[in-house]
């Protein structure tokens, strides 16, 4: 079966909800960067160091909630059809809260900035936060511009909020458990 | 949006086959057992297996509560396709499904259903729930490909066969020329939920047409190949 329609070559696309929207649209910028973002686990579970291989089965689970946060950007309008397509409950967002406590409670107190780096795993980490940061930016763009919208993505907004945050932490716990140190910023 | 998150598949099914009833020379309708526990909605598909190959077959819920017909067309030079032609009847087949995104969204707007050949399945599917009042645009080569003519052209608004053959011009109910040509000069601006089935290049038309003719419209497609 072909993936590829040709619909798509003249700089447009389609959303499950049916609309055709220029890719520039903030809504295909906010699913592709869930895309990106995905993708970017992908690379930390690739060079996931042996020591951190309980953070697995919580990758997978994130990986599979992106899949469900892309078919939900990518739906303007509530689809009574589709699960996927409805927006993230609130306990997906929890598990990230409790998954960020379990590591932070091994982690040192932050007392300074520390810079983005130290094992592969925790750089891959690094880059998803910011691709994070910027699902979310989107995300936020999205629901501005279609005000009827907003009520559909606050569980999306939540989860992406805090999924930023767990992949900051996780990226410390990676350099943790290879001890790798933090490199703490010099701001003179 | 182009994402592995369109696909379910559901279980494994196993299930022979029935029926085979020729519609023309080369397109036939298989009817199979449909497995006790198999449920699906009006638009999906199956993920047929068999001698190692896969091929998807849009369903169509059988005459009988306990049997689904699929509508094959044999291509020449394919391999799933002349082997269902040919197999005999009682022949076993395993399929995983039903998936598929492809299904009837009611809304406000007006349905516009369109296919090529044998893309016309899924809509047959959709008619057989009870929907009527959309406009079928049916592109063939020849009026005795019309597959399903009889219960769609009832239930539509309007329905609307584009011949493409060189006898076409001489159905004086039909349009001579291909659904896109009709789309682009022949239908009223609007807006629309589009609903495509058939080839890529069909569809890839589509929606370049409804990106310019008809901007504030929705379109669903099942590209086949
Ligand atoms: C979502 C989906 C739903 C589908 N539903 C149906 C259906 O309901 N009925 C149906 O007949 N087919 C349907 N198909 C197509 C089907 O899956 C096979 O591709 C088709 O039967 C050809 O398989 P084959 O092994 O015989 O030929 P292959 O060896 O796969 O292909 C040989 C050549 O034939 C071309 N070809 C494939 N299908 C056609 C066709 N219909 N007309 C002309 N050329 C073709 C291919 O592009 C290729 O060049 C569907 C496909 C998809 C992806």
């Amino acid at each position: 079966m072909k993936i590829y329609t040709g619909g798509g070559d003249r700089g447009r696309t389609s959303l499950f909800s049916g609309e055709r929207l220029f890719k520039d649209d903030a809504r295909v910028e906010a699913y592709g960067d869930v895309d990106e973002l995905n993708s970017l686990l992908g690379a930390v579970l690739a060079v996931l160091p042996d020591d951190c291989r309980d953070k697995i089965g919580e990758l997978h689970q994130i990986q599979s909630d992106l899949f469900r946060v892309g078919a939900c950007l990518a739906t303007s309008g509530e689809d009574p059809s589709f699960k996927t397509t409805r927006d993230l409950p609130l306990e997906n967002a929890r598990f990230l809260e409790q998954a960020i406590d379990r590591m932070d409670e091994q982690l040192p107190r932050l007392s300074q900035f520390i810079l983005p780096g130290g094992h592969p795993a925790a750089c891959w980490s690094h880059v998803a936060r910011c691709v994070c940061r910027r699902a979310e930016r989107h995300t936020v763009r999205t629901i501005r511009q279609a005000s009827d919208d907003g009520k559909m993505y606050s569980g999306t907004l939540t989860y992406l909020n805090r999924l930023s945050d767990y992949l900051f932490v996780l990226a410390r716990y990676c350099n943790q458990a290879t001890r790798t140190p933090d490199t703490p910023w010099e701001s003179a | 949006m182009t994402s592995q998150a369109s696909c379910t598949s559901g279980n494994r099914h196993t299930s022979r086959i029935l029926h085979r009833q020729w519609l023309t020379k080369d397109t036939f309708t298989l009817t199979l057992e449909r497995p006790p526990d198999f449920h699906f909605q009006a638009g999906q598909r199956i993920h047929l297996l068999t001698g190692g190959k896969t091929r998807d077959y849009s369903l169509i819920p059988g005459d009988r509560q306990d049997q689904l017909t699929l509508l094959i067309r044999s291509v020449a030079d394919g391999v799933v396709s002349p082997h269902l032609s040919r197999c005999p009847l009682g022949t076993a087949l395993d399929f995983t499904g039903p998936s598929g995104h492809f299904i009837y969204r009611p809304s406000s707007r007006s349905a516009i259903w369109i296919a090529t050949g044998a893309g016309i399945a899924p809509f047959v599917a959709m008619c057989r729930t009870g929907i009527q009042g959309f406009v079928l645009l049916h592109g063939v080569r020849h009026d005795d490909e019309l597959y399903f003519r009889d219960n769609m052209a009832p239930a539509a608004l309007r329905y609307v066969p584009c011949l493409t053959g060189v006898s076409s011009s001489l159905s004086p109910y039909a349009f001579p020329g291909r659904v896109t040509d009709y789309l682009r000069h022949h239908f009223p601006e609007g807006a629309y939920d589009f609903y495509a089935a058939g080839r890529r290049e069909m569809i890839a038309e589509v929606m370049d047409i409804v990106d310019h003719r008809f901007p504030s419209s929705r379109i669903y497609s099942e590209i086949f190949f």
